[in-house]
C-alpha cells in the first residue's frame, strides 16, 4: 500500500493519512468550540434562569452572542468538516484530493473563530450585537472580518471535499454510485457552497458599511439575504445529521436504509427546498406581500418537510429491520427494547432522532406558519424550538459518532465507558428540558435575547409576567445545568481518552 | 407470518404514525390558541 | 449498505407501498398545511399584516407627533397618554430604548396600528396574547387591530436593539 495510506483493521477502508490528520484537527477544534460554547451556555441559562439571574446585561448579550457563534458556528462546522474528510476520502478508500488546501482551510476558520471571540470578548458594547448582527446595528469591522474568514475556510474546506469526490470517481477507488452517507455528506456539500455565498451577499456590504467606505442599508433586505444564508445553513447541519444517523445505524446495529432510492430522493429535496424555510423568519416583517410569506414557507407542498418526514421513516426502519434480522422479531417493539441500549452512541442515535422530529421539527412547521408565527416570533419560545433542531438533534447525533471517531480515527479506546453509557442521557434529557421549558415560557409572551424580565432595568411601565412563564424557565434552568453535566462529560471523555485511552 | 414478513418495519409504521396523530394534533391546538388574541389583520 | 456503494443503480429500484404511502400522507397533509395559511385570511380572525409603507425616521415621527398632539389625554410616567377616536390611524413609535405613547383603545372598536421604529429593529410584543410584529426602521407596518377584552397590556421589544434592549416597555390600555 502506499505509503500515504493505512488499511483499517476494523472496517476495512483504505485510510489517507493526511486527510486522517485533518479529521483528526478538525474534530478536536470543534470540541473545543463545544466546550466554550457550553460554558457559555451555562451563564446564559442561568441569567435566564431568574431566580439566579446570574450576569448583569452586558455579560449576558455577550456571552449570547457568543454562545451563538461558539455552537451554532464554530463546533457544528468543524465538526462537519470532519465528517465531510472521513466521507470523501475514508469512506470511499480515496486520497483528500489537496491537503495543503484543507490546511488553509483550517487556519482561516480557525482565524475566524478566533477573531470573532476575541472582538466580542474585548469590546462587547460594541461588538455583542447577536449572532444575526441585524442591520443598523453595527459592529467593529474587525468582527465582521472574523465571520467572513471563518465563513470563506469553510468554503475551502467545502470545495476540497467535492475536489476529492471528483478525484474519487476519476481514480475509480468505489464502483458504482456513492454510498448513502457519502450522498448524504454531498447533499450538505453542496447546500453550503449556496449558503455560504449568501452569507457572503449579506456580510461583505455590511463589512463596507462598518468601515464607512459603503452607506447603510435597508433593515429588511439585511434580514432576507441573512436569513437566506442563515436558514440555509440550518439545512446543511439537518442534511449531515441525518448522513450520520444512517452511519450511526450502520454502526451500532448494522442497519441500512430500506430503500436507497427512498433516501437518496429525500436527500436531492433537501437541495431544491432549502431556501423554503428561509422566509419564516419574515412572516411578521413589514414590506413583503402576504403571497410571498405564504409561497416561500411552503413551495406550495412544504417539500423540505416531506424529506424530513421520509428520513424519519427509513432511518428507524434500517434500525428496526437490522435488529429484527438478528432475532428480535416478537411483537411491534422487541427489536427497540433489545436494542444496544448500553452503546451510547446507540442511544444518542434514538435520542437524535427523537428530540430533531418531536422537538424541534413540528414545532418548526408550526412556528413556520405565517398566523401561528404572529404568537411565537422573538419569544423565546423558537429558541426551543432550534434547541431542539440542533442543539438536541445535531449535537447528539455528532456526539454519537465520535464514540466510533475515537477508537477508529484517532485509535485510542474510550475511556471511562460507564459513565459514556449515562453522557447522552444526561445531555439529551437536559436539552430537551431546555428546549421543552423555553417553548412553553414563550407561550406566556417571554423573549428570547432579553437581560431582565422581571425587572426591565427599572423601565416605567415593567410588570410581570405570568409566573407559570417562570415556572417554564425553571424547568430550562435545570435542563441546562442536566444538559451541561452531559456536555461536560462528552468532552471530558473524548479529551481524557484522546490523552489516556489504550491505544489500538 | 412468511419469512418477509418478519423483518418489516411494523414497529417504524407505528411509531410513524403516533409521529403524525401528535403533528396534527398539536397543528390543530396551536390554531385555536391563536383564535383567543385580539384581531389582527 | 449506506457506507459502500449500493448494490444496483439505485434510481431503478422500486419503492414499496408502505414508503409510498407515507410518502402519499406527507404530501397531502403538506398540502393542507399550505392551504391552511391563504384560507385562515378569508376565514380567520389573526393574520399578518399585508399593509406597509416606505418612510423614513424623520416622517414617522413627525407623523406621530401629529397624533400625539391631536388626541393626548395626559401623561402617565413622563410618557404621553392618548385617546385616539375609534377607527382611526394610530401610532406607536420605537426607538432605542422606549416605546411612546401609551395608547387608551376601547374594547371591540377597531384601529389601524402604525408601527415603525426611529433607529435599530425592534420587536412588538403585546403581553398577554403574545401577538408579536416585527418594527423595521423605514418601514411603517399597518396593521388593523380589534381589542377584544378591557385591560392593561404591554408592549414588550423582543427584538435585541442594543444594550438598554430590556427596558423598553411600552402600554396599552383597553377600556
Amino acid at each position: 500500500m502506499d505509503k500515504d495510506f493505512r488499511k483499517c483493521p476494523i472496517t476495512g477502508f483504505k485510510i489517507h493519512l493526511p486527510a486522517e490528520t485533518l479529521i483528526k484537527i478538525n474534530g478536536v477544534t470543534a470540541i473545543v468550540a463545544l466546550l466554550i460554547g457550553g460554558i457559555m451556555a451555562l451563564l446564559v441559562a442561568l441569567t435566564r434562569w431568574e431566580t439566579i439571574h446570574l450576569l448583569a446585561p452586558l455579560d449576558y448579550y455577550m456571552f449570547l452572542t457568543l454562545h451563538g457563534w461558539n455552537m451554532l458556528g464554530f463546533w457544528i462546522i468543524f465538526f462537519e468538516v470532519a465528517i465531510l474528510y472521513f466521507a470523501g476520502a475514508v469512506m470511499l478508500n480515496n486520497r483528500l484530493a489537496a491537503p495543503k488546501f484543507g490546511w488553509l482551510a483550517y487556519v482561516l476558520m480557525l482565524a475566524g473563530a478566533l477573531i470573532t471571540n476575541i472582538t466580542v470578548l474585548t469590546n462587547p458594547a460594541k461588538n455583542a450585537i447577536m449572532f444575526t448582527s441585524y442591520v443598523p446595528l453595527q459592529a467593529a469591522p474587525l468582527y465582521y472580518l472574523g465571520v467572513i474568514l471563518f465563513a470563506v475556510g469553510a468554503l475551502v474546506a467545502v470545495l476540497l471535499f467535492l475536489a476529492t469526490l471528483y478525484i474519487a470517481k476519476k481514480e475509480k477507488t468505489y464502483e458504482g454510485s456513492l454510498p448513502l452517507v457519502v450522498f448524504g455528506a454531498l447533499a450538505a456539500a453542496i447546500i453550503a457552497v449556496g449558503t455560504l455565498l449568501f452569507g457572503a451577499v449579506a456580510l461583505a456590504p455590511t463589512l463596507l458599511w462598518s468601515l464607512g467606505l459603503t452607506p447603510t442599508w435597508d433593515a429588511l433586505s439585511y434580514r432576507i439575504i441573512f436569513w437566506a444564508f442563515g436558514h440555509a445553513s440550518q439545512q446543511i447541519n439537518v442534511t449531515a445529521m441525518i448522513a450520520i444517523w444512517y452511519l450511526l445505524a450502520y454502526l451500532t446495529v448494522g442497519g441500512t436504509t430500506i430503500n436507497e432510492k427512498f433516501s437518496r430522493i429525500a436527500f436531492v429535496l433537501y437541495i431544491l427546498f432549502i431556501n423554503i424555510a428561509s422566509a419564516h423568519h419574515i412572516l411578521v416583517d413589514p414590506g413583503v406581500t402576504t403571497a410571498w410569506k405564504i409561497w416561500n414557507t411552503s413551495y406550495a407542498m412544504y417539500a423540505a418537510v416531506l424529506a424530513s418526514l421520509m428520513h424519519a421513516f427509513a432511518v428507524p426502519g434500517a434500525i428496526e429491520v437490522a435488529l429484527r434480522k438478528k432475532g428480535y422479531t416478537r411483537g411491534l417493539f422487541e427489536w427497540l427494547w433489545k436494542a444496544p441500549w448500553s452503546n451510547p452512541a446507540f442511544s444518542a442515535l434514538i435520542l437524535s432522532i427523537l428530540t430533531f422530529g418531536l422537538l424541534g421539527g413540528i414545532t418548526g412547521v408550526l412556528a413556520g406558519t405565517e398566523q401561528l408565527n404572529i404568537r411565537v416570533h422573538n419569544t423565546i419560545s423558537i429558541t426551543g424550538h432550534f434547541h431542539g433542531t440542533v442543539a438536541a438533534g445535531t449535537t447528539l447525533a455528532f456526539m454519537g459518532i465520535t464514540y466510533y471517531v475515537l477508537p477508529l480515527i484517532f485509535r485510542r479506546e474510550v475511556v471511562a465507558k460507564t459513565l459514556a453509557v449515562y453522557q447522552p442521557w444526561f445531555f439529551g434529557i437536559g436539552i430537551s428540558m431546555v428546549s421543552l421549558g423555553m417553548m412553553a415560557a414563550g407561550l406566556y409572551g417571554i423573549p428570547r435575547r432579553h437581560a431582565d424580565v422581571t425587572g426591565f432595568g427599572g423601565a416605567p411601565f415593567a410588570f410581570d409576567f405570568d409566573p407559570t412563564g417562570f415556572l417554564f424557565i425553571s424547568i430550562m434552568g435545570i435542563g441546562a445545568l442536566l444538559a451541561a453535566i452531559g456536555g461536560a462529560l462528552y468532552c471530558l471523555i473524548a479529551v481524557g481518552t484522546l490523552l489516556k485511552g489504550k491505544k489500538l | 407470518m412468511s419469512e418477509e414478513e418478519k423483518f418489516e418495519p411494523r414497529g417504524t409504521l407505528a411509531l410513524v404514525f403516533i409521529f403524525f396523530t401528535l403533528f396534527v394534533l398539536l397543528y390543530i391546538l396551536n390554531w385555536i390558541w391563536l383564535s383567543g388574541v385580539w384581531e389582527l389583520s | 449498505m449506506s457506507v459502500v456503494p449500493p448494490e444496483r443503480v439505485w434510481w431503478t429500484e422500486k419503492i414499496p407501498k408502505e414508503e409510498k404511502t407515507w410518502i402519499t400522507i406527507a404530501i397531502i397533509w403538506g398540502i393542507v398545511m399550505f392551504i391552511m395559511m391563504p384560507l385562515w385570511h378569508v376565514v380567520g380572525k389573526q393574520n399578518p399584516s399585508t399593509e406597509s409603507y416606505t418612510t423614513t425616521p424623520a416622517e414617522f415621527m413627525k407623523e406621530a407627533d401629529a397624533f400625539i398632539a391631536k388626541y393626548k389625554v395626559g401623561a402617565e410616567k413622563g410618557v404621553a397618554v392618548v385617546e385616539p377616536p375609534v377607527g382611526s390611524d394610530i401610532y406607536m413609535v420605537a426607538q432605542q430604548w422606549n416605546w411612546y405613547p401609551v395608547l387608551k383603545l376601547k374594547k371591540g372598536a377597531t384601529y389601524r396600528l402604525h408601527l415603525s421604529s426611529l433607529d435599530m429593529l425592534h420587536g412588538f410584543s403585546l403581553y398577554p396574547m403574545s401577538t408579536n410584529f416585527m418594527v423595521v426602521p423605514n418601514y411603517d407596518y399597518v396593521i388593523t387591530i380589534t381589542p377584544t377584552e378591557t385591560g392593561d397590556y404591554h408592549v414588550v421589544c423582543n427584538e435585541f436593539c442594543g444594550l438598554g434592549h430590556q427596558m423598553m416597555v411600552g402600554k396599552i390600555i383597553v377600556e
